[in-house]
């Protein structure tokens, strides 16, 4: 397991979602951003458990709808 | 009959809850009035016989439009919210869009274009007393729905009135649905299976739950807290659910059924999931965009004797089996699926050589590979038309092709799908490589350039490099022999490509 690193899940959501870096902010939400679709979520989540060698539950999945939710509930896992 | 006339035909208790969201609900008597007034509203602007164009995600907004739109005797015109900017702007270019509706989300994507409405419309439009429906033909076209051909541009597959209730119709029956039952929606509904929910659970006064998770795994607390009674699912649905979710362990006590559509679920997902549920009705079934949206279903007590099959003609529609020769095939043989029925498209929009190509005698020539065994049960084999079926996205490898071939330092590019257990077919991509570029450097080149270019779901998740293609006696390449190869690999290396 890694440890909690933001500037490595910010640099996946500008990967998967091909935003620029200043774009992902903690407000930044599933329902408002167009690129964000569910097919984008899986291909996040799936780059976080390799990244960081963890699993993540599925609550948690669903939880994270926004890139301040993301952080807070990654740092549940890696810290 | 109006299409929007025979769904609502069987509303009664205007109290009774319609269409549900975590966001609130919408009884008939709500959902027939917001019909109405846009309706009306659209009747006072541009009248009837235009074309109105729909973009949106799955929401009241979409609903209401797409009915409206249809109740005042206009064309609703459906497109994937993920449409890429050019496809859009070719759309606009070849049809006489009078109106369009877009969610707010999506307005940017919209150039400069009179009479674009989103959802604070549907608040500003007054009260009406005048119901207002339009007497059409049942053979004027209700809708388009845009979809991806195999030569990469968007097909418009015109349904009219006749073709959607006779279609609603005959999925009722088979279905056995009844006004106790609520729908779990997860489908989009500019795609003709999602739309096919809808419509039946309207014309038998049924409910719909619109649900919008941003991860599938979600459906399980909707089913349970909204007590759905049906779910249904594309094949990268029931994947998902299958490996990522603890969905075969779940109950759903509410849940009477599942149905499945959309291309084939490997085998053995069909096995766990009948065997999980022993006490629901699994329905398997088959359809296309050009007719309307259902052709086949296997009865679910046929699930597991003929596991692979996807049944037999639904009510109203003659499924067969031709070979080439133009007659039935015998048990065993192969040949390709016809449709006939109220339900066959009336065509492509603007494209009668298209149209003529799938449409003979009065027969829908699938495109699909099949054999029929001695119960008259159907199993395909295959696509004659070369689609990839990807995230519930119908995929061309033509226009990927032809966009990496371009690329600087390669040759040429064959594009193909493998099984996937997520997405239910992977994208492969091999290309030829021509320079002196590293296989490392070639293969990231080939990724960004298609992020850049292409939606998500069209960007090919493995990239192989080949010095040389395999040839068929014709010499084109041959893509079974190249995909058995890139197969091989992949036993050895599960990682390769990536």
């Amino acid at each position: 397991m890694t440890s909690f690193d933001e500037n490595t899940i910010r640099n996946i959501f500008c990967e998967v979602l091909g935003l620029p870096p200043q774009d992902i902010t903690d407000s930044l939400a599933y329902n408002s951003c167009e690129q964000w679709d569910s097919l984008k979520h899986l291909q996040i989540i799936a780059m976080f458990e390799e990244r960081f060698g963890i699993e993540i539950e599925m609550d948690d999945i669903i939880a994270m709808e926004t890139f301040g939710r993301v952080k807070e509930i990654l740092h549940k896992y890696l810290s | 009959m109006n299409f929007v006339d025979y769904l609502l035909e069987n509303a009664g208790d205007p109290a009774k809850e319609c269409i549900l969201s975590r966001d609130g609900t919408l009884t008939y008597g709500d959902l027939i009035d917001r019909i109405n007034r846009l309706s009306a509203f659209l009747l006072e602007t541009i009248g009837a016989g235009n074309e109105c164009l729909l973009l949106s995600e799955n929401n009241p907004f979409f609903i209401i439009a797409y009915l409206g739109i249809i109740k005042s005797g206009n064309t609703a015109l459906l497109v994937e919210t993920r449409i890429t900017d050019s496809q859009l702007a070719v759309i606009y270019e070849q049809c006489a869009i009078r109106a369009s509706f877009v969610q707010e989300k999506y307005r940017k994507k919209i150039g400069p274009v009179d009479c674009i409405y989103s959802e604070d419309l549907l608040d500003e439009i007054p009260r009406t007393e005048r119901v207002s429906s339009t007497q059409v033909s049942e053979d004027d076209v209700a809708v388009v729905i845009f979809t991806s051909g195999s030569t990469g541009t968007k097909k418009g597959v015109m349904q009219t009135h006749k073709n959607l209730c006779s279609n609603t119709q005959s999925i009722i029956e088979y279905l056995g649905l009844t006004p106790n039952d609520r729908i779990c929606a997860t489908l989009p509904l500019f795609y003709c299976y999602g739309a096919s929910l809808l419509h039946t659970h309207l014309r038998i006064g049924g409910s719909f739950f619109l649900s919008n998770n941003i991860f599938l795994g979600g459906i399980i607390r909707d089913i349970n807290t909204y007590h759905c009674t049906g779910f249904a699912g594309v094949p990268s649905t029931y994947q998902i659910l299958v490996n990522k979710t603890p969905f075969l362990k779940e109950q759903l006590p509410s849940l009477r059924y599942l149905q499945q559509a959309g291309g084939q679920l490997p085998n053995r997902y069909i096995r766990m999931i009948s065997e999980a549920f022993p006490e629901k009705l699994f329905f398997v079934m088959y359809g296309a965009t050009e007719a309307t949206a259902r052709l086949s279903y296997l009865p679910p007590d046929k699930v597991l004797t003929k596991l692979g099959s996807i049944g037999r003609g639904i009510p109203g529609v003659v499924l067969e089996v031709i070979s080439e020769s133009g007659s039935k095939v015998k048990p065993g043989e192969i040949g390709e699926i016809t449709a006939a029925g109220d339900n066959i498209m009336k065509g492509y929009y603007n494209d009668p050589a298209g149209t003529a190509e799938v449409i003979k005698n009065g027969k829908l020539f699938t495109g699909d590979l099949a054999t029929v065994d001695d119960e008259g049960y159907i199993f395909i084999h295959g696509r004659a038309k070369n689609i990839i079926k990807s995230g519930g996205y119908r995929i061309s490898p033509n226009e990927i092709e032809e966009f990496i071939g371009a690329i600087d330092g390669i040759d040429g590019c064959v594009v193909f799908g493998l099984p996937d257990d997520t997405m239910g077919e992977s994208i492969i991509a091999v290309v030829q490589q021509s320079g002196s570029l590293s296989e490392t450097t070639l293969r990231e080149s080939v990724f960004n350039r298609c992020r850049q270019y292409f939606p998500s779901y069209k960007v090919p998740s493995r990239v192989f490099t080949l010095k040389e293609f395999p040839l068929n006696a014709s010499d084109k390449v041959d893509k079974q022999a190249l995909s058995i190869l890139i197969q091989e690999n992949l036993r050895n290396n599960p990682k390769a490509g990536q």
